[in-house]
């Protein structure tokens, strides 16, 4: 054997010798089954019962002889530690100021941000629920600690962008408006920031007579200051890559026509259409069914998402997803004992907050699944009322 | 762990090795009834892991340009996976080189398996797998400066 031979075998070897069993994931993680007719199983895990029974006798005996023996070092080498969880949740529950922080375990208020009474004002102000007139677009944040929120007032066709910034014991710092771009001559729906908190991306609609009215995703880079913007004719969810490199958003049309598109945040500005490219069609889980939620991994590789289709007493959403964007297959990644009324994801999309209503929607379960090991812990969620508040980590 | 790591090797991350061979054992089950003779499953699954690497690197190549699709692969300057300078040299080398003979040579000298069973797996000759490991050989010396 040359050395260029045994420089090969080492090379693939030490690559290998990466992979431990401690790294891979369970063949049952996350997902679980889920009940009642209807329901499209998850593709991923289809059949792996029976492999298990058939295949395994047979073939596990048979690899085991070419499997390499573990070294010290594989035995040593420690799993990866789960992301940490956020420590705080951001309340919009009256979808007026004051925003609540609460306690993102247990639910209880830690403090309130109090937002100014006359948007554009440098100081924050009295409660701007005795305003009347000035609600909260969207919360946004890229860490848990710095956030975004934008304030609109109805029929005035103008949004303001304030920030702040929790410290440690979740006290929040004086609000102020949103250096880069205080201020939009547009209603401001989504709202999501960069991971890097480099690049912020929103969708808005312009107010004109004409119908219908113009609709656009937009990010604007805070390095410099550049907005970019790109016409559509729908806009939900909407999230960003770590580096704000891909902008991912939903849209849904009609019944049978709702997608997840995604977009290279350096596409010339003009039609969303002609500038993304669909990654998930909502019809590939049900003639009709629609796409809800959308998030995006920092790293661009995986997209979170939720789905849902028209039941007898209202929409049913459906399971959490993730398409694997490297080989465009999606897999089930958590199925809960009711519907996903609402999610929300931390910005590393390790955590998600879901709030499943419970006995008809009367009341609401608040849960916060870690998607690092599955589990699922409950968070206080008595005041949660009514259910559907928009909840930001 | 076997086929995780050879995929490993042919798509360079490890979460997108675990669902190409979680899709393989997920083929296999379907064609067990089919399957006639046993001792041919390890060999339709390593044929299917290296068919499924195939795919996902022609996934990669269509989609949307200037974004991370999958994690830093294995042979990447910032991977820390690799610790040592000169194994992540080598294997930055074999993913410059086409990929046929990447596949033929991680089944050769990470798997140790004869010609003819390279052969049999990608269905190809055994002429061809000889050649290409030569051919891959010769490249890998030029581009490393080595004797190949």
């Amino acid at each position: 054997m040359s050395r260029l031979e045994e420089r090969l075998r080492d090379a693939y070897r030490g690559a290998a010798d990466a992979v431990v069993p401690a790294t891979v994931r369970d063949l049952g993680e996350p997902a679980a089954p889920r009940p009642g007719p209807g329901r499209r199983p998850a593709r991923w895990w289809r059949g792996l019962t029976p492999l298990a029974a058939a295949a395994a006798v047979t073939v596990i005996a048979v690899l085991a002889a070419v499997l390499p023996k573990p070294s010290s070092q594989d035995q040593q080498s420690p799993a990866p530690a789960p992301a940490a969880a956020p420590k705080f949740l951001i309340s919009d529950a009256s979808g007026r100021s004051p925003l609540e922080v609460r306690d993102a375990a247990t639910g209880a208020l830690v403090a309130t941000v109090t937002l100014p009474t006359e948007p554009g004002s440098q100081a924050p102000a009295a409660n701007a629920a005795a305003d009347g007139r000035t609600y909260i677009g969207s919360v946004a944040t890229a860490d848990g600690y710095h956030y975004v929120v934008s304030l609109l007032r109805l029929s005035h066709c103008r949004s303001w962008l304030y920030q702040f910034q929790l410290n440690a014991r979740g006290q929040p710092s004086a609000v102020r408006p949103f250096a880069v771009l205080p201020t939009v001559g547009a209603e401001l729906g989504g709202l999501t920031v960069s991971g890097d908190g480099q690049m912020i991306g929103y969708t808005m609609s312009a107010c004109t007579s004409s119908a219908p009215q113009p609709f656009y995703v937009a990010v604007t880079d805070m390095r410099t200051g550049q907005t970019k913007r790109w016409t559509t004719r729908a806009a939900g969810s909407l999230s960003l890559t770590g580096d704000g490199g891909m902008l991912y958003y939903t849209m849904n049309l009609r019944p049978g026509a709702s997608v997840v598109r995604g977009m290279p945040t350096s596409a010339a500005p003009g039609s969303a259409a002609d500038r993304s490219r669909t990654v998930v069609q909502g019809t590939a889980f049900g003639p009709a069914d629609g796409v809800d939620f959308a998030g995006i991994s920092p790293d661009g590789s995986t997209l979170y998402f939720t789905t849902y289709r028209e039941g007898k007493f209202g929409l049913d959403f459906g399971p959490l997803r993730a398409l694997n964007l490297a080989t465009v297959r999606s897999r089930v990644v958590y199925v809960p004992a009711g519907q996903l009324e609402m999610v929300t994801a931390d910005p590393a999309m390790q955590n998600f907050l879901l709030q499943i209503p419970q006995s008809g929607r009367r009341s609401l379960r608040l849960a916060r699944l870690d998607l690092a090991t599955g589990r699922v812990t409950d968070v206080p969620s008595g005041w949660l009322n009514p259910p559907g508040a928009i909840l930001t980590w | 762990m076997s086929l995780i790591r050879l995929a490993v090797l042919l798509v360079g991350d490890q979460a997108t090795a675990e669902d190409v061979v979680q899709d393989a054992f997920l083929g296999f089950h379907r064609a067990w009834p089919r399957l006639r003779e046993a001792d041919k499953a390890l060999g339709y699954l390593r044929a299917s892991v290296v068919n499924g690497c195939r795919s996902v690197q022609r996934a990669r190549r269509r989609t949307l340009p200037g974004r991370v699709e999958h994690d830093l692969p294995v042979w990447s300057a910032e991977s820390a996976v690799i610790a040592e300078h000169d194994r992540r040299e080598v294997l930055a080398a074999v993913a410059r080189l086409p990929l046929r003979a990447r596949e033929i040579l991680a089944l050769r000298y990470y798997l140790d398996l004869p010609q003819d069973e390279i052969a049999a797996i990608l269905g190809i000759s055994r002429g061809t797998v000889s050649s290409t490991i030569s051919r891959a050989l010769a490249a890998l010396g030029r581009d490393l400066q080595e004797e190949p």
